[in-house]
């Protein structure tokens, strides 16, 4: 726990720049996309399995489909709320039993999405309020 | 993310890695409730302990005594089932029941209540035994006899020491808290000389009591007399072994254990150890109340071993805190505002002291939560990790812990690691809450759900943008992953509370900023926005 002055400097600094992102961030707030896909990606989950799901990241399995050549994801939905609260939906149009089995997940995301986008609006409001 | 958000992050991290772990304060719980046996808690194993957070997660959502929410995270977070163990053993702000359980019933409100009993030596079997009316009602009757209230009330009183002793003071006789006790190992005589004080200890008796009883004129004449060879010896050995004042030691005991002033086994033997710590409670009475109470006014040595305490002065002056002081939560805010207010006036060497002996208590929270729980004669030795009571009677002196830590003297070393091992345990959750709020804004983390081949990953950014990917057969997946994402949002939404609440601190006060003062700005707005969310929580479940 000891301090320091060169790292009283450093932390003030961090601290200035952390603000500063939370205003970037604020700035894409504007609008809010959800997208759901589906594809076939089953010898990826395998691999996640082995190698522990807490080192998994969504682009390992985007990179290895892309490595596989198997490109056949599909979009199940897309949703686009605005600030001023304009909304736009995409779905794709042939859904089977078990697409729209997976629509439920999409409006479930959509819930979590606007609950994530109101954590960062209240702290920033907060930090304005003084 | 940037340089210097990074150094920021790492330094949090490197601070985290030091805090005591809360593991054996988990295997302590799961002992005291039977989870554990005694006998297996020197040697138990990592499936061991699974085992038995198992075995306590079945009984505790069949319990009723938790919420929902507090159920479900204690699935996804693993050391929110040390809370719920928590809750279990407190006897501060303990469960209240409304019925006994059914003869038979080994559940855990059974398990529960036959820790209380075991807390104020009166169980001696397992506490998995099931509750029955030959042993479990029956020492609960003694309680209620001492206490003069129902079985089910006396249940309920142990759940509140304070409480308690409050009720056993006002419904007994005051010279029932004159009381004898002969420790098993009878201290070295330089000890006890030190400690006896029979004429002073008579004169005051004679003040609180009068001189109109029996009992008080037979101790005033026949045993606080100038030949303590001569006294009465089989009165002393006779009043030992009341079966109420034997109590009242116990209880004395156990409030120190409490405070933090006792640390050895609780076992009911007032040894050298407990008197010492009788010692320390006069001199923190004195030092918060700007006293000068002298030992006399509470104990003294008569002989051959036998002492005599006035335990009616010491639990109504130590043990009781006035109600019109503040509720523990008011004095722990008052406690952090003040340290804080001290770091922030400090200069850099008071810092830099300040800073290498919360190192020094933390090293020992650490050496302590590795030594402890441990079998020793059969009986566990524990920590109390409650602090209710004593913020209570330490938020008097709070303008001058900032000091006293920098002192750290012995006299008090015991109740600053107590009220620093608390804040570390905060610590170490406000840590984990900030860090992850800061990785939220400065990155992106996933939610993954997995069976055999099917799979599904969500990954929400700070924004609201958020991408899902499903394998084709993962619709049975869906509900447990939609119920992942919640609680991954909720625990987003909570860390960027905390992140909001410290930057505001740090952003209003940038020129005073240190690591002290960020660390306790951590401790101090993860207990209010936890608050809050308490709250908020028991509205909305």
């Amino acid at each position: 726990m000891a301090d320091n002055t060169d790292s009283k400097e450093k932390l003030r600094s961090g601290f200035h720049r952390l603000m500063a992102k939370i205003g970037d961030v604020i700035e894409d707030a504007a609008s809010l996309e959800v997208t759901t896909y589906t594809g076939d990606f089953t010898f990826k989950t395998r691999q996640i399995v082995r190698s522990g799901v807490d080192k998994f990241d969504i682009n390992n399995v985007l990179k290895g489909m892309a490595i596989e050549n198997k490109t056949n994801i599909r979009l199940i939905a897309y949703t686009n709320v605005k600030i001023d609260s304009d909304v736009s939906t995409i779905v794709k149009s042939d859904l089977s039993e078990s697409d729209a089995e997976l629509l439920k997940l999409h409006t479930a995301m959509m819930e979590s999405s606007k609950e994530s986008r109101q954590a960062i609006i209240s702290l920033v409001t907060n930090l304005i309020k003084g | 993310m940037t340089d210097d958000v990074q150094n920021i992050v790492s330094k949090l991290d490197q601070e985290a890695k030091t805090l005591p772990a809360r593991k054996n304060r988990c295997i302590q719980h799961l002992t005291e409730l039977g989870y554990i046996s005694i006998g297996a808690v020197n040697a138990v194993t990592d499936s061991g302990v699974e085992k038995a957070k198992e075995e306590f997660l079945q009984d505790a959502a069949a319990s009723g005594l938790y919420t929902a929410l507090e159920l479900r995270r204690a699935v996804f977070e693993d050391d929110a089932v040390t809370d719920l163990l928590a809750r279990a053993v407190d006897i501060d702000e303990g469960f209240v029941f409304n019925e006994l359980p059914a003869e038979g019933d080994c559940n855990l409100i059974t398990r529960i209540i036959h820790y209380r009993l075991d807390i104020f030596g009166l169980w001696e079997l397992p506490v998995n035994t099931g509750f029955s009316k030959a042993v479990s009602l029956s020492k609960i009757k003694t309680i209620a006899g001492h206490a003069k209230c129902s079985p089910l009330e006396a249940v309920n009183f142990m759940a509140d020491v304070e409480k308690f002793t409050k009720r056993l003071l006002s419904v007994n006789d005051k010279e029932k808290f004159v009381i004898v006790s002969r420790p098993q190992k009878i201290p070295d005589r330089d000890f006890v000389r030190r400690l006896d004080r029979r004429h002073k200890f008579k004169r005051q008796l004679i003040e609180d009591f009068g001189t109109k009883t029996d009992f008080i004129r037979h101790l005033t004449n026949d045993i606080l007399n100038n030949h303590p060879a001569l006294s009465d010896h089989s009165f002393l050995f006779r009043m030992s072994q009341d079966d109420f004042s034997r109590f009242i030691l116990r209880l004395i005991q156990v409030h120190q254990w409490q405070e933090g002033l006792y640390e050895g086994l609780l076992d009911s033997d007032i040894g050298e150890v407990t008197i010492k710590s009788i010692i320390n409670a006069v001199d923190l009475y004195n030092i918060t109340n700007r006293k000068n109470i002298q030992l006399h006014r509470v104990l003294t040595y008569v002989n051959n071993g036998y002492f005599l305490f006035n335990a009616l002065f010491f639990l109504q002056e130590y043990m009781i805190e006035d109600d019109s002081l503040n509720e523990a939560k008011d004095a722990e805010e008052i406690i952090l505002g003040n340290i804080l207010e001290s770091a922030a006036r400090a200069n850099d060497t008071q810092l830099t002291a300040f800073g290498l002996k919360v190192d020094m208590l933390k090293a020992e929270a650490v050496a302590a939560g590795i030594r402890h729980p441990q079998e020793k004669q059969g009986l566990l030795k524990r920590i109390y990790y409650g602090i209710r009571n004593l913020f209570k009677k330490v938020v008097k002196i709070s303008k001058q812990i900032f000091r006293l830590v920098i002192e750290l003297s012995d006299r008090f070393k015991g109740v600053l690691k107590k009220i620093f091992g608390h804040f570390f345990e905060q610590l170490s959750k406000g840590l984990k809450a900030f860090t992850d709020g800061i990785k939220y804004i400065m990155g992106r983390k996933s939610t993954t759900t997995h069976a055999r081949d099917a799979m599904i990953s969500s990954v929400i950014r700070i924004d609201g943008d958020s991408f899902s990917i499903v394998s084709g057969n993962a619709g049975p997946l869906i509900p447990l992953h939609t119920k992942k994402v919640e609680y991954h949002v909720a625990s987003m939404t909570f860390s960027l509370s905390i992140v909001g609440g410290v930057m505001k601190v740090i952003l209003s006060a940038i020129n005073v900023i240190s690591w002290p003062f960020i660390v306790f700005t951590i401790i101090s707005i993860y207990k209010q926005i936890s608050e809050s969310f308490r709250k908020l929580e028991s509205i909305t479940t």
